[in-house]
């Protein structure tokens, strides 16, 4: 089926505001309050004067639990212990995407979608939140590249991932099943029961996915992630004859205002269903767990998503891609471990405890200690989080306060939700040809690594420093320009203006014959003449930018 | 005879890198070099070889590609893809093949049918991921099949590097690249080029593709100043720090970006004389990738290129819905595409040395879910340029029946023709010896034949 969106009208952009006040009452109680989107954001305030986190410790951690440290937030964390921070975080209400961009002038349009993510990401005081919400989005795929999903459908997904992502992990997996981008993503939209006379059956699309990239992999692991073995030979979770009858039981669900299964125009509410077209046979899902006959369409999910939720692969599957998303791509069995015991039970006997998780994840002694406790700790930050990060570090924004950036994959090769196929931008797995691979490491966003993309992003950057910063006479104020008051500041004196970079962007990082060549080349730049204070800041920021001690986060 | 290339330092870190990777014994390492070295002496000088990988991703529904058209075997067609069954009225009759079959392809694919009837363009029926010869006994006792049938990374991964068991995969592009990269002599460009974006088939444990855009190569912006410009300077210095001091990480990193630098400024340099032939290249995606390529294999001679490999991409294909359109519209860009694209070599004169041929990640079932078809496996393949024996199906077109001896159900076709033999056929005529092709192709000698005929 194509995806029909009505062209916006003033009466489809009130019934949007209205459902996106009504939002917090729609959805199940697990998610979390919705902000006003017309006030202005409120940071929490920063008390005391007591350094209970150094800077470095809170420039790194920031660096993996938001989309990007900035000097605000360093200075309010150092000032708080990293538990206290998690508390403050998990309290806050969230940012919706969908309220904001009902805001905007017409909430159908890609350009505003992209426009307001990145305003949240940039700005959104619910951060941890925010940052989550993203991975969560590259592990439960839905993209609006080359499925005709529009943007408040897609945004209307995103919210199910802000809003859940404090949650738990059960309440995610069926938000993320009904919800219509998904539907439409992987099929289970207008899904319909086998009708012989048609020659049709039921469409295995969601079926299979659910369970290779959502839940369970293709393989059964031990608790640490390790694939168990039998006569040497991996173990499959699930047969086709599995894949088939899940198939089934995800029959029969279309849009809340559908009237005759095939119809409807509410992409924006969880999907309903519609028994006639509901598989209602008896069948057998994988660890021949029995769904019985003449079962509805909710009922046969609920024992598909509980069997899958309850499969011993969930904690160590999603822990180690969770980690892979926020802190390193390559953690130790332990480390995953550590993560999915607390899955499997928070302390208290909840499985799939979502706090509890994120907790585990950035708490572990792998990702406070880093490279001494595993030496091949690390990621490549991959391009929308760098530019969430300069933007954040330097007050990025356009003139009204927005954020716009209309089309990052052309430039950065990556856009919010614009992954190239369910697979995401790249792959748990991926190992770019070399060393890493010759190592048995993996390294995802090497995957975004290429002749092409290499240029074009590191042109990006080189354009962002050096011509979109506020001031310069020929930006245009509708770009995303930076403040770069704090490097002009600094740069009479190249070795503060070094300094200063290397700890806010990576967290002193840089060793010091790198910072030497830097900081011999900004001297070199004449300070008095022509700007001087100005070129030693943009080709400071973006000689940072681009190196390797700065793009490898660790 | 060619002239025998010295052995530059480059070529040598290559190939230990290859050795490291891929063997334990420097007896082994031997045997590769002394491969290679053959490998050398036996390419006539001056020649040139190209290979185009077109990967259709998703999953290209290759029997509604195309269509058997005797009586029996369309009666059989229709009744097991009941709604996605094309209509007489909706196909266009190829010649009958040399023995005497009728097949056709859709309307939306007149080129397709054009290159068919010219000799230029051949299929392969059938043809999927196997360890072995597999039967329908054989699929239903579970018997050596490969992991994980049916998922899209997967199969892609194992159509792309033939490795299913493998721990890091390499592709059969790049084990072709790692071979003969020595017959490009000292250039700087690596014999695979993307256009497509990163993917297995062109990594081999040495090689590495270039990577490109379909509108060309940019300057890298920070070094434009050339080498002696201070910024320049600074950034390369820092750069190579990492290189040499780095952690793993950081040290690949700056690798990726160094190889970028160094080449865009040639390339740059190069396609500014380029040519894509003159005639018209729509606009899709397929089409501008397959001109890049055109314009890339016209400055070949400025690199002392004499094999390449290609890969481009059209996504798309994983129609669990609207497959009709939407299999139909992509169906007619590439049929398009293809046919400019060999149009073009003939033009440049190399219309015999470059062969472009399909790839997917599986097959679709017979079967409909009621406007979409579900991930299988046995598919038909594509093969075109002035050295295929065109007009004719290849391998053994299936028996369409469901639930027939060639169903593992649902309409899922077990495969006839493993993609190695497919493959190996290509790389053949791309110079590979015997010797070479078990190297390349670790099961091949498990089927009965290791050239399938459809290049001449």
């Amino acid at each position: 089926m194509k995806s029909t969106h009505r062209s916006p009208s003033a009466n489809l952009l009130r019934l949007g505001i209205l459902l996106g006040a009504l939002m917090p009452c729609l959805a199940q109680a697990a998610s979390s309050r919705c902000i006003d989107p017309l006030a202005a954001f409120t940071y929490p305030d920063t008390l005391g004067t007591t350094v209970k986190t150094s800077a470095t410790t809170s420039v790194r951690f920031l660096n993996m639990a938001t989309f990007g440290s900035l000097p605000r937030d360093t200075n309010h964390l150092s000032k708080m212990t990293i538990p206290e921070w998690l508390d403050e975080q998990f309290a806050m209400d969230a940012s919706c995407h969908l309220p904001f961009l009902n805001q905007t002038q017409n909430n159908n349009q890609r350009e505003n979608r992209i426009e307001v993510w990145f305003r949240l990401a940039v700005n959104a005081p619910d951060q941890l939140r925010q940052r989550v919400a993203f991975a969560l989005s590259e592990i439960f795929v839905v993209s609006d590249v080359g499925s005709g999903i529009g943007p408040n459908a897609i945004t209307a997904y995103y919210d199910v991932l802000v809003r859940n992502a404090f949650g738990n992990f059960r309440d995610i997996l069926e938000q993320v099943t009904l919800s219509p981008a998904m539907g439409k993503y992987l099929s289970t939209l207008h899904n319909q029961k086998a009708n012989r006379s048609l020659g049709i059956r039921a469409d295995e699309n969601y079926a299979r996915e659910v369970m290779q990239l959502f839940t369970i992999g293709l393989v059964q692991l031990d608790g640490s992630g390790i694939p168990l073995l039998q006569d040497g030979n991996t173990i499959p979770t699930y047969s086709q004859t599995d894949v088939e009858n899940s198939a089934k039981v995800l029959t029969g669900w279309t849009l809340i205002d559908s009237v005759n299964f095939f119809d409807g125009n509410e992409w924006r509410v969880s999907m309903k269903p519609s028994e006639n077209y509901h598989d209602r046979t008896a069948k057998t899902l994988l660890n021949n767990t029995p769904v019985p006959g003449l079962g509805k369409a909710p009922a046969d999910l609920k024992i598909l998503l509980d069997t899958l939720f309850n499969h011993p692969n969930v904690g160590p599957f999603i822990s180690r891609r969770l980690i892979q998303r926020l802190v390193t791509s390559n953690p130790s069995p332990e480390y995953i471990k550590r993560v999915a015991d607390v899955f499997s039970d928070n302390g208290s006997g909840v499985r799939g405890d979502m706090k509890a998780v994120i907790t585990a994840i950035l708490m572990d002694t792998e990702a406070t200690k880093g490279v001494s406790a595993n030496p091949n700790f690390g990621k490549l930050r991959e391009p929308l989080l760098v530019l969430t990060h300069l933007w954040r570090a330097f007050s990025g924004s356009s003139l009204d306060g927005t954020v716009r950036y209309y089309y990052p994959e052309s430039t950065i090769g990556q856009a919010p939700l614009s992954a190239p196929s369910v697979f995401n931008f790249f792959k748990p797995d991926f190992s770019p040809s070399g060393a890493i691979k010759d190592k048995n490491l993996f390294a995802p966003e090497f995957q975004l690594v290429n002749d092409a993309n290499n240029t074009n992003f590191h042109n990006e950057l080189f354009n962002l420093s050096h011509w979109k910063f506020k001031g310069y006479t020929w930006a245009n104020p509708y770009d995303v320009l930076i403040n770069i008051n704090s490097l002009t500041s600094r740069s009479r004196n190249p070795q503060d203006l070094v300094n200063y970079l290397n700890l806010i962007l990576t967290g002193n990082k840089m060793p010091d014959d790198v910072k030497t060549v830097l900081l011999n080349y900004l001297r070199s730049i004449p300070y008095a003449t022509n700007n001087g204070n100005i070129n030693r800041s943009v080709e400071g920021l973006y000689m940072v930018l681009s190196s390797p001690y700065y793009l490898i986060q660790r | 005879m060619t002239t025998f290339k010295h052995w530059t330092r480059r070529d040598f870190l290559k190939c230990a890198t290859a050795t490291a990777a891929g063997m334990t014994t420097p007896g082994a390492a031997l045997g590769l070099l002394a491969g290679l070295q053959s490998a050398t002496v036996e390419a006539a000088t001056g020649d040139y070889k190209a290979l185009v990988c077109i990967f259709l991703a998703g999953g290209n529904d290759g029997f509604n590609v195309l269509i058997p058209t005797d009586t029996t075997p369309y009666a059989t067609y229709k009744k097991a893809r009941s709604g996605l069954a094309f209509t007489p009225e909706q196909l266009l009759n190829l010649n009958v093949t040399p023995s005497g079959s009728k097949y056709a392809v859709s309307s939306r694919t007149p080129e397709l049918r054009n290159l068919y009837n010219d000799g230029r363009l051949a299929f392969l029926a059938n043809v999927g991921t196997l360890l072995e010869p597999t039967t329908k006994k054989s699929y239903q006792a579970g018997k050596n099949l490969p992991p994980q049938l049916y998922s899209h990374n997967d199969q892609s991964d194992q159509g792309m590097s033939t490795q299913p068991d493998a721990l890091q995969k390499v592709g059969w592009g790049g084990r072709i690249a790692d071979l003969y990269a020595n017959l490009n002599g000292t250039s700087s460009l690596p014999l695979g080029v993307s256009i497509g974006g990163n993917n297995l088939f062109q990594v081999g444990q040495g090689s590495v593709p270039y990577y490109m855009n379909t509108n060309g190569v940019n300057n890298f912006q920070v070094t434009s100043g050339g080498n002696t410009d201070p910024r320049t300077k600074a950034f390369k210095k820092m750069l190579d720090l990492s290189l040499t001091n780095g952690r793993l990480m950081d040290k690949e990193y700056a690798k990726a970006i160094k190889s970028t630098i160094d080449l865009s400024q040639t390339l740059k340099t190069a396609l500014a004389t380029s040519t894509a032939g003159t005639g018209f290249w729509p606009n899709s995606y397929i089409a501008q990738q397959l001109k890049a390529v055109a314009q890339m294999i016209s400055v070949r001679q400025t690199f002392g290129q004499r094999r390449q490999v290609f890969y481009v991409v059209q996504g798309g294909y994983d129609t669990h819905d609207d497959q009709t359109v939407r299999q139909g519209n992509l169906l007619a860009e590439l049929s398009q595409a293809m046919a400019v694209f060999h149009n073009a070599m003939e033009e440049l004169g190399v219309g015999n040395d470059v062969t472009s041929f399909t790839l997917s990640d599986f097959g679709r079932t017979l079967t409909t879910n009621s406007d979409g078809t579900d991930h299988a496996w046995g598919n038909v393949q594509m093969i075109a340029g002035g050295s295929v024996v065109g007009g004719n199906v290849y391998g053994t077109f299936p028996n369409q029946t469901i639930d027939g001896p060639d169903d593992a159900g649902y309409g899922r076709l077990i495969p006839t023709t493993s993609i190695e033999q497919y493959a190996a056929t290509l790389a053949n005529w791309f110079g590979a010896s015997t010797a070479d092709l078990d190297t390349i192709f670790p099961h091949l000698n498990r089927f009965n034949s290791s050239n399938l005929g459809f290049m001449g």
